[in-house]
């Protein structure tokens, strides 16, 4: 052992700390940054007892990381449900506000029960009108909400499927730097960081699972079992719908060529944001626009005018008529009553009041009492064949009819045999039990995530104040070599002053 | 290598989580305890919305009918006042017969007193309430009764008089009067002059009313007949009594005088006799309508209540939320500064 050999291992430990030193400055810039991973030097003994920073490597659990990608699909899939039943409750509201449809029924009820004991009051009758269109433009309204929804969810997965393909091209990127890298034997981890960066927004968007292969590779599948990345990225589309009407269906997300969402995926995504629009587009937004129209279709078979004559003519829609309204002072032409018990897509955004019933398009009041709202020159519709101005009987009808249990389409998902009001209350129960199951699910899901997170973060995030107690350690160290260094030379410089 | 199981951003993030959660928690007591009732119903319900949603639409519901049962009372009420008097008058009236038939007044006091009478029925009977004719069937926008006394003469006044000139060739007032007989006269009586009473020339001469009656939705599945009309028989009958005593009194011989009072006799007493039937049924009806708006506010009392049960929260416990959120929010705060604190290079210098 000589005093070079000294000063040589003295050498070797200053560059080492100055490499840790410089790891540690690397970890304390990433300390708030949630997908940086730290960073610690390898150092190791090599001849002579010189030591060196061997790799840089990089604190990580994959088995914390799996399922704190899982649980971000699921959380951002289910806030994307919660998101638009939030909307759609907007149709229903607080019910001590009475915005619902069943409160608005209600309403209209009561205006035609007070017409109902005076039935010559002008004023009365204005108000029966008034609910009425109140009530028609609350469907109208309501069937808007919903189909901007579905717009909205469309939307939304053209953007997630959008986003994924860009995140898949940043993906290949860092992927192959890592692969060229490794094989190499560079330092990567900073590209780690990015590829699990990548990894994570692409949960949010759609389920993944990965696999690592030699050499750092990764293969992404999607959670339904699609290979979604494997040495390059794999085609994501969906083509967006403009028009998504009532009853019409949605377009589906391919991957790769195979369909992920709709009723014909057969490798059908589970979680991410994407899942959960269509989920959103395909099945709430159409069971509540089912419920919509439903409703519609009892109110104008609740108010349809049957022919008096005898002659067995068909029912007309009364009160409450659909499709387009012709401009006054031209008559509004009859309309036949939608077959009950079935659905008819769109009624609830085409129904509205019979324009020759309302004095300010040219039309007659009288007709609420008397009937004959479907063609006023038809005789044959007429109930009130006295034309007595306290005519009780078409009033009185037609609260009966309010009263009476209907039969609905079993689509709807609610109560198939109901009164209109009854119906009505139970589409309400309907869209609060979804919306109460989901934000509870969701609560779940974000305790879970946050708990995920903090769990991966406290393995593989940093401590700055553990960071500060090495900084303490590396300081120590290269003071100590440092007067290691002065002392050798003044040794050195001993020796040569004898020698002289 | 990693020797603690803390980072900064976990330690941070959890703060920041538990604040956050806090204070949405804090907002919805807060408005909790401020309205007593969830603060936000349908989450907090879920599917029992749709229950209260239907509760309210039935306390509504119920309300409107306690509402327009009140005004059907009034209604009521006011044909039965009218009635009282109809009544009350015919018996005056049938008094005044009686005592005329036993020569205890003249014929001149019958004449007036009837003309009296058939005009205060006329103005009874043409009675409104909040602009409704009560006793015009469902005809409720047109004068029931035509005014016998109007002139020109009315159609009633003017069928009467062309019945007697048909039967007898001549005038009530023309002398020739004073010659009809008892048998000729009980035969007009009996069969001329009620046809004048009966339809069609009692639509047609006397009353625009319809038969149909008024109906009105009572509770939520009953529906009743709330008046009557001009055209029931018992109107008819005291049409005909004060008819018959206003025009045929003048210079009959007093055989056929008698006929004349006999006949009204009879009418006005089958007329008193119909009145209160009448109203008696209408009696019944008003304890009916009385009875289900009692039934009616206690069902609604006791749907409020179901509608409270759902939708209200406990108060004592909405405000011990509060100061429980409260107080955890003084702590987290706290904490963030203490933990904020809790830094190695505070003792680094």
């Amino acid at each position: 052992m000589s005093l070079s050999s000294a000063l040589n291992v003295a050498q070797s430990s200053l560059t080492a700390t100055s490499t840790q030193t410089s790891v540690l400055s690397r970890n304390v810039a990433g300390a708030d940054d949630p997908n940086y991973n730290r960073k610690s030097g390898t150092v190791i003994t090599t001849y002579g007892g010189a030591v060196k920073v061997a790799s840089i490597s990089r604190a990580m659990d994959s088995v914390l990381f799996a399922a704190k990608l899982g649980s971000t699909a699921t959380t951002s899939g289910q806030q994307a449900i919660v998101d638009a039943l939030d909307q759609l409750e907007a149709t229903v509201n607080d019910p001590e506000l009475d915005q619902s449809l069943a409160a608005k029924l209600g309403d209209l009820t009561n205006a035609l029960q007070q017409y109902g004991v005076t039935p010559d009051d002008p004023l009365l009758a204005q108000n029966v009108l008034t609910k009425a269109t109140e009530l028609a433009r609350t469907l109208n309204e309501a069937s808007e909400t919903v189909r901007t929804v579905r717009q909205q969810a469309d939307a939304d997965m053209k953007l997630g499927v959008d986003r994924v393909n860009s995140l898949l091209a940043e993906f290949e990127v860092a992927n192959q730097a890592i692969v060229k890298g490794s094989q190499s034997g560079a330092d990567i981890t900073d590209q780690l960081d990015t590829r699990d960066r990548v990894l994570s927004q692409l949960s949010e968007e759609m389920g993944i699972s990965v696999v690592t292969r030699p050499n750092n590779d990764m293969v992404i599948y999607t959670d339904g079992g699609v290979t979604l990345f494997e040495t390059v990225p794999r085609k994501v589309s969906m083509a967006p719908n403009y028009a998504l009407g009532a009853g019409t269906a949605g377009n589906a997300v391919y991957v790769d060529g195979v369909p992920v969402t709709g009723p014909n995926a057969i490798m059908p995504l589970k979680s991410g944001q994407i899942y959960g629009s269509s989920i959103v587009r395909d099945e709430i937004t159409v069971t509540y626009q089912s419920q919509l129209d439903e409703i519609a279709r009892g109110l104008i078979e609740v108010f349809a005018e049957q022919d008096q004559s005898g002659g067995g003519g068909p029912a007309q829609a009364g009160l409450f008529t659909y499709g387009a309204a012709p401009i006054p002072p031209a008559v509004d032409p009859p309309m036949g009553v939608p077959a009950t018990g079935t659905l008819s897509n769109g009624l609830a955004s085409s129904i509205r009041i019979n324009q020759n019933v309302n004095p300010s398009t040219g039309g007659d009041l009288d007709l609420l009492r008397d009937g004959g709202i479907s063609n006023p020159a038809d005789p044959d519709y007429n109930y009130n064949a006295s034309g007595a101005a306290g005519f009780p009987d078409r009033i009185q009808g037609l609260l009966t009819e309010l009263g009476t249990g209907r039969s609905f389409d079993p689509v709807t998902g609610s109560d198939p045999t109901d009164t209109l009001v009854g119906f009505a209350g139970s589409s309400v129960g309907w869209l609060e039990a979804k919306r109460q199951t989901s934000t509870q699910t969701l609560g779940y899901e974000t305790a879970l995530l946050q708990r995920t997170t903090a769990a991966l973060s406290n393995v593989t995030g940093v401590d700055i104040n553990e960071e500060m107690t090495l900084m303490m350690e590396l300081e120590r160290s290269f003071n100590a070599s440092s007067t290691l260094i002065t002392t050798i030379d003044r040794m050195l410089a001993a020796l040569l002053d004898a020698v002289r | 290598m990693k020797t603690s199981f803390i980072s900064n951003y976990s330690l941070s993030g959890t703060l920041r989580n538990a604040v956050a959660k806090a204070r949405d928690s804090l907002a919805d007591a807060t408005k909790e305890s401020a309205t007593l009732r969830h603060a936000d119903v349908g989450l907090t319900l879920g599917g029992s919305t749709g229950k209260t949603v239907g509760l309210r639409d039935q306390y509504n519901r119920l309300n409107g009918i306690v509402d327009t049962n009140g005004l059907v009372s009034s209604r009521l009420e006011v044909t039965q006042k009218a009635l009282d008097g109809m009544r009350e008058t015919a018996e005056k009236f049938l008094a005044t017969l009686i005592s005329i038939r036993d020569g205890d007044k003249g014929a001149d006091v019958l004449k007036s007193e009837a003309k009296n009478n058939l005009q205060a029925m006329t103005a009874s009977l043409n009675a409104s309430a909040s602009g409704q004719f009560i006793f015009a069937g469902i005809n409720t926008q047109d004068r029931p009764v035509t005014d016998y006394f109007s002139t020109p003469a009315a159609t009633n006044k003017a069928a009467i008089d062309a019945a007697f000139l048909g039967h007898f060739g001549f005038a009530q007032n023309a002398p020739a009067a004073a010659s009809i007989t008892q048998a000729d006269m009980t035969t007009f009586l009996q069969t001329v002059l009620p046809a004048e009473f009966a339809d069609p020339a009692w639509g047609t001469n006397w009353s625009s009313a319809q038969n149909q009656n008024m109906t009105s939705r009572i509770s939520l599945s009953e529906v009743v007949e709330v008046s009557t009309n001009a055209n029931t028989q018992a109107m008819r009958d005291l049409a005909q009594a004060y008819t018959m005593a206003f025009e045929l009194g003048d210079n009959l011989n007093s055989n056929a005088f008698r006929a004349v009072v006999d006949a009204s006799i009879d009418s006005i007493n089958k007329a008193i006799l119909g009145i209160t039937a009448t109203q008696a049924q209408l009696g019944s009806t008003e304890e009916r309508v009385k009875v289900s708006s009692e039934r009616l506010t206690i069902q609604r009392d006791i749907t409020a209540k179901q509608i409270k049960a759902f939708e209200d929260v406990d108060p004592y416990e909405a405000n011990v939320r509060v100061t429980d959120l409260t107080t955890q929010l003084d702590t987290a705060y706290a904490l963030t500064v203490r933990i904020q604190q809790l830094n190695i290079l505070q003792y680094m210098r």
